[in-house]
Order: C-alpha cells, then sequence, then structure tokens
C-alpha cells in the first residue's frame, strides 16, 4: 500500500524535525510548539470518531475539560503526585465517556452528538458557577510543576502528540479501521455483515474520550491551571475546525491543521479576538467547498497517478 | 429445521405488518418468500434477521432462541441477508467488502484472508473489481457484491431479498446461477422475489404472504394454481400484470 | 397553593416550549436532517427585536412581525444556499449547521457587541387572582404562542401546503412519486421552522436576556423535547414540551433553584436510556 508508506514516511520525518526544534529555534516557539501540539492530540481525538467511525461528538471537549479538572483536582487540591494524576484523569474521562456512549450509541440518529453538546454546555455551566467546587472563571491552580525548563515540556508534548497520533493510526489501519470505515459509510450494511456496530462505536468513543482526556490534562500540568476555557465550545469548535482545514479522516490533516492554524494565530496576533468568527466561517466554507482538506489536497497530489487509474469509474478494467 | 418463526406479529403503530406468521424452513431448502406489494415481505426478512423487534413471536435458529438477538449476533450464527435496495459501503474498495465479512466470521479461523476473499470474489464474478470502490460498481455489480458480502460471514442460511430487482435477464441469469452454487454447497436459502417466474425452477418450496399473513404455501405448480393466490395478485394489480408476474 | 402556582408558571412556560420544538419537529420530520443552527433564529428573532424596538424605536407589534419575516426569509436563504447542496450527507449537515450557529453568534458579537441587553415588557404588571399571581407579560406571551401553535396545526390540517408537508414527512419518495415538489416543501418547511423561532424569541425576549449565545439552550431543549415526544410526531412534541416545562418549574422549586436545567438533562438521559422513540413515538432505535 502507497499510503501506508507515506504515512510511515511523514512519522519519520515529523519526529527528526520536531526533535530540531529546540536547538535550532528561539525558546518562546517552544511555547506555541506546546500549544499546536496539544490542540493536535484533541483535533485527532475528534478525527478518530468523525472521520472513522462516523460519529460527531460536539461537546467533545467535555472530555479534554474533565482531563484538566482531574488533574487540577488530585494534583492542584489534594496533592496528589501529578503523574498519577494524569493516570486518574484518563480513567476518569473514559468512565464519563461509558457513561455518555452507552445510552446513546446504541440508537442511530444524533443522539451521541446532541447528549455530548449537552453535557458540555451543563459542565461548562457548572465549572463556571459552582465556585467553592471548581473555582469559578479562576479555575483551580497550583498543579504541581513537574519540569524546570521548556524544553522537557516540549519533548512531553513531542511524546503525548506522537503517541496519540501512532494510537490513532494502528487503530485505524488495522482491521478495527475497516470495521470503523463500515459502520461509517452504512451502520445497517455493517451489522448485516456481523459487526456488533455498537461495540465498536463505543471502543472508539473510549479511546477518543481517552486521547482528548490525555491531551487536557497535559494542557492543565503545562500550563499549571484548570480553567472552564477547557470544557468550553469554543475549543471543540476549534478542533472541527483544525480538522475540516487539514482534512476529515486522515489523521495527518488534524497535525497539519493544527499547526498551520497555531503558527498564523501566533504570527498575526491581532487576529486573536476574531479567531472564533473567522474559524467559524472558515469552518462554514470547509464543508461546502473543500471537503478533503489540506491532507486531500496534498494526497491527491502526491498519490496522482495511482489515483487517476484506481478511482476513475471503471478504471482497471483490461 | 433450520429457522423457524412462531406467530411472528410486528405492528408499527396502528399498522400490522406481520401478523401471526408461523413457518419452519429446513436444511439445505430452497424457499420463496413471494407477495403483493406491501404484503410484508421484507418486514419479514427483517425480523427473522433482527433488524426490527417483533411485537410478538419468536425466531428459532438451529435449536436456538435468537428473538432477543442482534443482527450481528446472528450473522455470528450463520444467519445472513441481503438487502432488496442496495446496501454497500460506498467508499469502500470491493475486496473490503468481503473482508469485513470475514473478520467477523468467528465460527472460522482465518488462514489466508486474501486467498478467500479472492475465492469469494471469484465466484460472484468480481475478481477483476477487487480495488475499485463500490460507489463506481453498477446495480447488477451491486447486487452481486450483497451476495459476496454476505457469502463472506460463513453463513449456513441466506435471506435473499429480491436479488433480481431492477436488472436485465443476463445479470438475472449471473445471479440465478450464483444462488443455484450456493445450494450446492449445502446453505438453505430464502428468498423474496416479486416475479416468481425467476424462481420457478429453484424453489423446491414457495411461501405466499398477503396482507401480512401466510395465504397459502406449496410446490411452486401447486401456488400457481391456487385460486387464492391469484385473487390475492388480482385485488393488487391488473389482468394483464398478473400474467407476468406468475 | 403553591403547587397551583407552580403548575400555572409550568404550563405558560410549556406553551412556549412547544412553540420552540414545534419547528424543530417539522424541519425533523419533512428535512430528515439534525439542524443545529435551529437555535440561531432563536437569537436572531431577539436580536432583531432588540434592534427594532430600541435602536430604530418602533413598537413592539411592527418589531415583533418584522422580526419574524427577516427570520423566515433568512430560513429561506440559509437553505437554498448551504444546506440544499449537502442535504444527503449526514455529518457535512450536522457540522455545517453547527459552524452556521456559531458564525452568527461571532457575527452578532460583532455587529452588536456581547453585553447582556434586556427589552421592555410590552404587558406590565400583575394579575392576582384568589391568591395565584399572574404576570401579565408571561400571560401574553403565552396566549399569542397558543394562537400560533393553533394556527400550525390548523395549517398542517387544512391546507394543501400542510397535507403536501404531511406527506413528505410521512413517505417522502411517495409524495414525490405523486407529484409533490419535494424541495420546496423542504424549504419551506424550513423557512416556517426558523419564523417559529424567532417568534418565541420575540415573545420571550422581554422576559429573559437577551445575549449572543443565548439560542444554544433552546436548541438542547427543543431537542430534548422532539426526543421524548418521539421524533417527528406533532401531538408528541407539544405533551412533552408541557411535561418538560413542569418538571423543570417543580423540581426547580422543590430540589434547587441551580437544579433546573440538571434536572432537564437528567430527563433526556433517562428517555434515551428507557425509551429511545419517545414516549409518544413508534419509530424504533436500530
Amino acid at each position: 500500500m502507497k499510503e501506508k508508506k507515506l504515512n510511515l514516511i511523514f512519522i519519520l520525518f515529523w519526529l527528526i524535525a520536531l526533535l530540531l526544534v529546540p536547538p535550532l529555534f528561539p525558546r518562546y516557539l517552544l511555547h506555541v510548539f506546546i500549544i499546536a501540539h496539544i490542540y493536535a492530540a484533541f483535533a485527532l481525538s475528534w478525527d478518530l470518531l468523525a472521520g472513522y467511525v462516523g460519529e460527531l461528538s460536539l461537546g467533545h471537549s467535555l472530555f479534554f475539560g474533565l482531563g484538566a479538572y482531574s488533574i487540577g483536582y488530585l494534583s492542584g487540591k489534594f496533592g496528589v503526585d501529578p503523574w498519577l494524576s494524569i493516570g486518574i484523569s484518563c480513567i476518569v474521562t473514559v468512565v464519563w465517556g461509558l457513561l455518555i456512549g452507552l445510552p446513546c450509541l446504541r440508537l442511530r440518529g444524533p443522539y451521541l452528538a446532541i447528549v455530548t453538546l449537552a453535557f458540555q454546555m451543563l459542565f461548562f455551566l457548572l465549572a463556571n458557577s459552582l465556585y467553592n467546587l471548581t473555582g469559578g472563571e479562576e479555575g483551580i491552580r497550583n498543579i504541581e510543576r513537574v519540569f524546570n525548563s521548556t524544553e522537557s515540556y516540549y519533548y512531553l508534548s513531542v511524546f503525548l502528540v506522537i503517541i496519540a497520533f501512532i494510537i490513532c493510526y494502528l487503530l485505524v489501519s488495522s482491521k478495527y479501521g475497516l470495521i470503523f470505515r463500515t459502520i461509517r459509510e452504512n451502520p445497517e450494511a455493517a451489522e448485516a455483515a456481523g459487526v456488533n456496530i455498537v461495540n465498536y462505536k463505543m471502543l472508539g468513543y473510549m479511546v477518543s474520550a481517552l486521547i482528548a482526556g490525555l491531551a487536557g490534562s497535559y494542557q492543565a500540568l503545562y500550563l499549571k491551571i484548570a480553567t472552564p476555557d477547557t470544557l468550553s465550545m469554543a475549543l471543540t469548535f476549534s478542533a472541527i475546525t483544525i480538522v475540516a482545514i487539514g482534512g476529515k479522516g486522515t489523521l495527518v490533516g488534524a497535525v497539519l491543521g493544527s499547526y498551520v492554524t497555531t503558527f498564523i494565530f501566533d504570527r498575526f496576533a491581532f487576529l486573536k479576538d476574531y479567531k472564533m468568527l473567522m474559524y467559524s466561517i472558515v469552518l462554514v466554507l470547509c464543508v461546502l467547498f473543500f471537503r478533503n482538506g489540506l491532507a486531500g489536497a496534498v494526497k491527491r497530489v502526491l498519490l496522482w497517478r495511482k489515483m487517476g487509474v484506481d478511482n476513475m469509474p471503471g478504471g482497471g478494467k483490461a | 429445521m433450520v429457522l423457524e418463526a412462531r406467530g411472528l406479529t410486528k405492528r408499527f403503530g396502528g399498522l400490522v405488518a406481520v401478523s401471526d406468521v408461523s413457518l419452519t424452513i429446513n436444511q439445505g431448502e430452497f424457499v420463496g418468500l413471494i407477495g403483493p406489494n406491501g404484503a410484508g415481505k421484507t418486514t419479514l426478512f427483517n425480523l427473522l434477521t433482527g433488524f426490527h423487534r417483533p411485537s410478538a413471536g419468536t425466531v428459532v435458529f438451529k435449536g436456538e432462541d435468537i428473538t432477543g438477538l442482534k443482527t450481528s449476533g446472528r450473522v455470528h450464527l450463520g444467519l445472513a441477508r441481503t438487502f432488496q435496495i442496495v446496501q454497500p459501503f460506498p467508499e469502500l474498495t470491493v475486496s473490503e467488502h468481503v473482508q469485513v465479512g470475514l473478520l467477523t466470521n468467528k465460527r472460522k479461523k482465518q488462514i489466508n484472508v486474501q486467498q478467500e476473499i479472492e475465492e469469494i470474489l471469484n465466484a460472484v464474478g468480481l475478481v477483476e473489481k477487487s480495488n475499485d470502490l463500490a460507489k463506481h460498481l453498477s446495480l447488477g455489480q451491486l447486487k452481486r457484491l450483497e451476495i459476496a458480502r454476505a457469502m463472506a460471514t460463513g453463513p449456513s442460511m441466506i435471506l435473499l431479498d429480491e436479488p433480481f430487482g431492477g436488472l436485465g435477464q443476463h445479470e438475472i441469469a449471473a445471479i440465478q446461477e450464483l444462488i443455484t452454487d450456493l445450494q450446492h454447497k449445502g446453505v438453505t436459502i430464502l428468498i423474496i422475489e416479486h416475479v416468481l417466474k425467476a424462481i420457478m425452477n429453484l424453489c423446491q418450496r414457495v411461501i405466499v404472504l398477503n396482507e401480512g399473513r401466510i395465504l397459502a404455501q406449496g410446490t411452486p405448480e401447486e401456488i400457481i394454481n391456487n385460486p387464492e393466490v391469484v385473487g390475492a395478485y388480482l385485488g393488487k394489480t391488473d389482468s394483464g400484470q398478473l400474467k407476468k408476474v406468475l | 397553593m403553591a403547587f397551583i402556582q407552580l403548575v400555572i408558571s409550568g404550563v405558560l412556560q410549556g406553551g412556549l416550549y412547544a412553540l420552540i420544538a414545534l419547528g424543530l419537529t417539522l424541519t425533523l420530520g419533512v428535512m430528515r436532517i439534525t439542524d443545529l443552527s435551529y437555535g440561531v433564529y432563536y437569537t436572531l428573532g431577539a436580536y432583531f427585536s432588540f434592534f427594532f424596538i430600541i435602536k430604530l424605536g418602533f413598537n413592539f407589534v411592527l418589531a415583533g412581525i418584522l422580526s419574524v419575516v427577516l427570520a423566515f426569509l433568512i430560513g429561506l436563504l440559509v437553505e437554498r444556499l448551504l444546506l440544499r447542496r449537502i442535504i444527503s450527507d449526514e455529518l457535512s449537515v450536522m457540522i455545517l449547521t453547527f459552524a452556521f450557529a456559531y458564525a452568527l453568534e461571532e457575527i452578532i458579537v460583532f455587529v452588536w457587541g456581547s453585553p447582556f441587553r434586556t427589552l421592555p415588557p410590552y404587558a406590565i404588571g400583575t394579575l392576582n387572582i384568589g391568591g395565584i399571581l399572574l404576570e401579565k407579560q408571561r400571560l401574553v406571551s403565552f396566549a399569542v404562542a397558543v394562537v400560533l401553535i393553533v394556527l400550525v396545526l390548523l395549517f398542517l390540517k387544512k391546507t394543501r401546503f400542510g397535507k403536501a408537508l404531511r406527506m413528505v414527512s410521512q413517505q417522502q419518495h411517495g409524495a414525490y412519486l405523486v407529484g409533490i415538489d419535494v424541495q420546496l416543501i423542504q424549504r419551506l418547511t424550513f423557512a416556517v421552522g426558523s419564523f417559529l423561532a424567532a417568534s418565541a424569541a420575540v415573545l420571550l425576549s422581554p422576559i429573559y436576556l437577551v445575549y449572543p449565545a443565548m439560542g444554544w439552550s433552546p436548541l438542547l431543549k427543543a431537542f430534548g423535547i422532539v426526543i421524548l415526544g418521539g421524533m417527528g410526531s406533532v401531538k408528541g412534541t407539544i405533551i412533552a414540551a408541557f411535561a418538560l416545562a413542569l418538571i423543570e418549574v417543580l423540581s426547580s422549586y422543590y430540589i434547587n433553584q441551580s437544579l433546573s436545567q440538571v434536572s432537564f438533562f437528567v430527563v433526556l438521559i433517562l428517555v434515551i436510556l428507557i425509551r429511545p422513540s419517545g414516549l409518544f413515538g413508534n419509530r424504533e432505535g436500530v
């Protein structure tokens, strides 16, 4: 498979490039990279679900926020070891994923989208209003510092995003990936082909929640604070836009998209106030006119000859 | 006896689509299910394969009560189906359609998946198409792909929902041959067909469904000469069409 | 006495919930799409009223009529320019409508800013009937909502358009075969939905705060009501709207004010768990 090779080459180059960043670029850029990696991991988790399983999680920041607040509570409030806190917060997000997924994924229809959205908005509301419990808008501070240098945080973010990418990649290129795509393409037919669609959707949802939670707890660890922003609709929306710009259902797109957007907003700081306005308009345009995103465009160029023969109607026939 | 339905009933709101249907299908049998439009044939299929839960009644497959089992669970037991309106995975290749069926087939150890895919695609005549996306296939090819996907799950019984619908003579003949092959391999077959002519020579037994109930069953000859059956069709179609149908 | 007072508040609230959810039910049934931008028309209705009343000084009747007519026209445009292109792709429709809703929210922030706004009530004062207090504003809003609902129901029952709409909702392909212009019906239904959401906002904006993100909560509630009512059943939707409003009002009084939001979600989850086809529906989940 040519596509498989491309993906492996991509991972390799990506990793090398990332390791060259600290010696070659100014310190300040490390911060931008770290933010891009957090978004990339979060966007990957969204893409795994939307691009492969075909389920929309419109309140996906719920898991990001659960990850952030879990570590905030454990480390910031109760002084639990931060590494252990990350482990526990992963369990917390997965359990919440189970609680929401089990009732919703049994059903065909927009239930998951609506219910995750409802939970995200509810949790956002609670995080803002239950001051005694959550610190309100201030959030939870005092998460223990684990590294003294930004470089270390940077390398950890590289580890996080590469691991997230590899988990997603291994999953979608295995037999599970094929099964996910059958569910996305036609759930009834998948069931008739012997796919227990509820179980596999749950699997995809759990992994997605786990990665989102990891991204959230990493952000809290890095910024040493968990705020209601981690539970906001804007965050989910950013992930969706990043995936749409990069290309849905490609994984690589989620990574490309988050680098592009993070660096644009870093370079042109005056745009920050209009970030969500621009995101929402770009997303509308992407859905209408740029369905395959950047990754789709790149792939079309790289696989030009192959695509030309194989994907023509009736192509490949002597 | 492979499949048995007892008192199957399905109500949609006030409408009774299938009413108190009991039937048995024997191992290796080739049974036709006919009836006018809206007789409840597809609903009955959906009940047998678990796409709908019956309002009343039970389904037994190989001696096991499967009424509460999901479709995929039934497939794992060896009960496969095809759809009247083809249900491909548009963005998946032909061989991936078969691969899914093989992956979910838990009763069989897969030694050589590629070889098995090829065998099945060979049987349905889609080998050259194995790397094409399903969205680029013709209707006839999609109908064969439906059967290939069902075959891949390793069924002991297949329910075919109008496999000839919308096809020309040539393609009908190809699928007839395919189905006959399946029967020779010992697969039990229940087939819905609107055009009885197409399955006359294949079926050992025909069940006639009308307004959700079993109106008659017997050999194809008995069915054609059954005045009640003729009446049921007359109620739905004009006599000119009737001749074409029966 | 408190209980009667609460039930009456619940019923008054229920009428407006029913109005909001009715539009969503029609859109869902006729278009078979999950429209996540439905709340936008609610927000727009409120902001148009705000604009006409506060900025231009129109009287509230004229402002209300202009607002809902504008919402209707925007609905027509959105269906034609955005939705029609991708209507067969379920996921794209959801992403697009979500993005559109978000975009409009941001545009409103851009144009009118993000602070909370209030509109003057058009009926001031409280009625006291045997110890039961009734805000006149809520009574008027409820009455108008009921009139609108009845008009929609009559419209569905009596007019040719209404019959065609119901046909498309029940049997899209059949409707197409008998010569109904399905696309036209869908477009108009979408616009009617926008009109209904906006009119609920016009009726509620003197009571609640007006702000850019105000549309999300009614969107979710409308979905909850539609699911509870059985996805596409008009009768079910109306009953569910009153039921949910009552649950909300009673739970906020007897349990905890801040839990009224939570109780709504709890009900929604329970319904999805126990009876996904809704309390009054018969469509089943696979």
